[in-house]
């Protein structure tokens, strides 16, 4: 009886901690997610040279803000810098989820990831272990500092 | 105190302390998430390990305004608890009616209003437990449920499009690749299936389950395994190379460029690997880097060069990949302990 006792509770405690099968299950496994603050390069798409869809060369009004593996943002589409040259910037059209679209002269140029003296700046999301959400501000130069920790609540609006 | 007697209040402790134990279960501490939030227009949607789906409004935390965060417990009925919610929620985003998908360990999957959640507005009953994390596509929810079926509902009115039966359970996102949806299951294969039908394309074995969903440039499917491998695979199924990380692969991972970035469990490592189908077996690790003592599990998030990896010992890590030598690097920037809001020590 003590073995068949022990055993029942051997099983409900290995359910209370592990109940998925998830192995650390109670508490989630800290997701992250981060939202881009785009850097302004300051510079534009040369005046005289509108973007089109289907263009792989973005031509700027200064070459030496950027390099290759950089991701750039124009309007609402990203772009990844393969190479540079003269004036242009060889890309790939529409990463990160985004597409291909026409861009005007004179259209501004962000930053999303840049160098090492000058990397990519997010705000990122974390679901805590603690049953929170926790918001930090990140600059990608040093730590991160906490922006704001929003427990988790249960009512509904 | 007699001896029969005695049994009797020992096995009525017994039974006290195991009722005790289950009734634990509900009450412990079911707390965080599994998959990575999403977001829209400034709102971020979570599924909680609590059984409740949440909508917070991120701008309104910093910027004021009006406040249009909702929490909905995702439940059958007023009467039943809400059971965790493993998969993440998958947002459609129409403009007329915004509807946020989720799956729940009850078996249904749930369809609320995207802006002010409230009851749900279809449910679809699977089997078993979902895990998945729904993919959405041409009007369709694809997803798959511990019943072994891959699903395809209608995001409208629920309705099912078709299913498609496999021998384990699937716990991954559905990968929508081309005109298939590729699937991993517990019975050790990994599935592409035809988006439209539901009929199969053709099947990969693996050496354990294919947890993790899978990734895909545009011309190759990146599968992770819990035997440590990942698999790449063309669209006719087509095995092109593996690379084994020694260590069982849970966490979703992610394409920088054309370098897939892919963590092991047991999170000592995050490694990039080349995508050249080209290259050899010597040069497909392209660079790694430590990342914690503790065990990865949570999906990669990658935005622009910037990996964020969050780790079962609560800490998040940033690591960013550089392009100014002649190989990728990758480095790690920073490491965050959530619990104490402070640096890690390494």
């Amino acid at each position: 009886m003590l073995l068949l006792a022990c055993a029942a509770f051997s099983l409900a405690f290995a359910a209370c901690t592990d109940t998925a099968g998830l192995g650390d299950t109670s508490s989630g496994w800290s997701p992250v997610a981060a939202v881009a603050i785009p850097v302004d390069t300051g510079v534009t798409v040369d005046q005289a040279r509108n973007v089109e869809p289907l263009d792989t060369t973005v031509t700027v009004t200064d070459i030496t803000r950027f390099d290759p593996g950089q991701v750039i943002q124009i309007g609402d589409e990203r772009m990844r810098i393969t190479a540079t040259r003269e004036q242009q910037l060889v890309v790939v059209r529409g990463v990160d989820g985004t597409g291909p679209q026409a861009h005007p002269g004179q259209a501004p140029i962000l930053s999303i990831s840049g160098d090492r003296s000058q990397p990519g700046r997010f705000t990122v999301f974390v679901a805590t272990k603690q049953g929170g959400i926790l918001a930090l501000q990140d600059d990608g130069l040093g730590d991160p500092s906490a922006e704001w920790n929003l427990p988790q609540d249960r009512g509904d609006r | 105190m007699s001896a029969i007697a005695g049994k009797r209040l020992f096995l009525a402790a017994a039974v006290a302390v195991l009722s005790l134990a289950i009734a634990g279960c509900g009450q412990s501490e079911n707390q965080g998430a599994y998959d990575t939030p999403l977001f829209d227009g400034g709102v971020m949607y979570i599924a909680g390990v609590d059984g409740y789906l949440r909508a917070v409004d991120t701008d309104a935390r910093t910027g004021g305004g009006e406040d249009r965060s909702w929490a909905q417990p995702v439940q059958q009925g007023p009467d039943t608890s809400p059971l965790p919610l493993v998969g993440g929620p998958a947002l459609h985003d129409d403009p007329q009616a915004p509807m946020v998908f989720v799956g729940s360990e009850d078996g249904n999957l749930y369809a609320y209003d995207a802006e002010f959640g409230g009851n749900p507005l279809w449910t679809f009953p699977s089997g078993d437990k979902i895990w998945s994390t729904p993919a959405l596509q041409d009007g369709l929810a694809y997803f798959g449920s511990h019943d072994h079926n891959v699903y395809a509902v209608n995001l409208v009115d629920g309705t099912e499009e078709w299913r498609f039966a496999t021998g384990g359970a699937v716990a991954g996102k559905p990968l929508l690749f081309q005109d298939m949806v590729v699937v991993g299951s517990f019975d050790k294969k990994l599935y592409a299936l035809e988006a439209e039908t539901g009929a199969k394309r053709w099947e990969l074995q693996g050496d354990n389950w294919f947890w993790a969903g899978a990734v895909a440039n545009d011309s190759t499917i990146f599968a992770p395994n819990m035997d440590g491998k990942v698999y790449a695979v063309d669209r006719q199924g087509g095995l092109l190379w593996t690379y084994d990380l020694g260590s069982a692969i849970v966490s979703r991972p992610a394409l920088v460029s054309d370098i897939l970035v892919v963590a092991a469990k047991n999170g000592r490592q995050l490694t990039l690997l080349s995508t050249d189908p080209g290259a050899g077996d010597a040069d497909r690790m392209i660079d790694s880097e430590f990342v914690t003592n503790s065990e990865v599990k949570a999906p990669l998030f990658v935005n622009g060069n910037t990996v964020y990896v969050g780790t079962q010992d609560s800490a998040v890590v940033r690591l960013d990949i550089f392009f100014d030598r002649a190989r990728p690097n990758l480095e790690k920037t920073w490491c965050w302990d959530t619990k104490s809001n402070s640096s890690c020590q390494d």
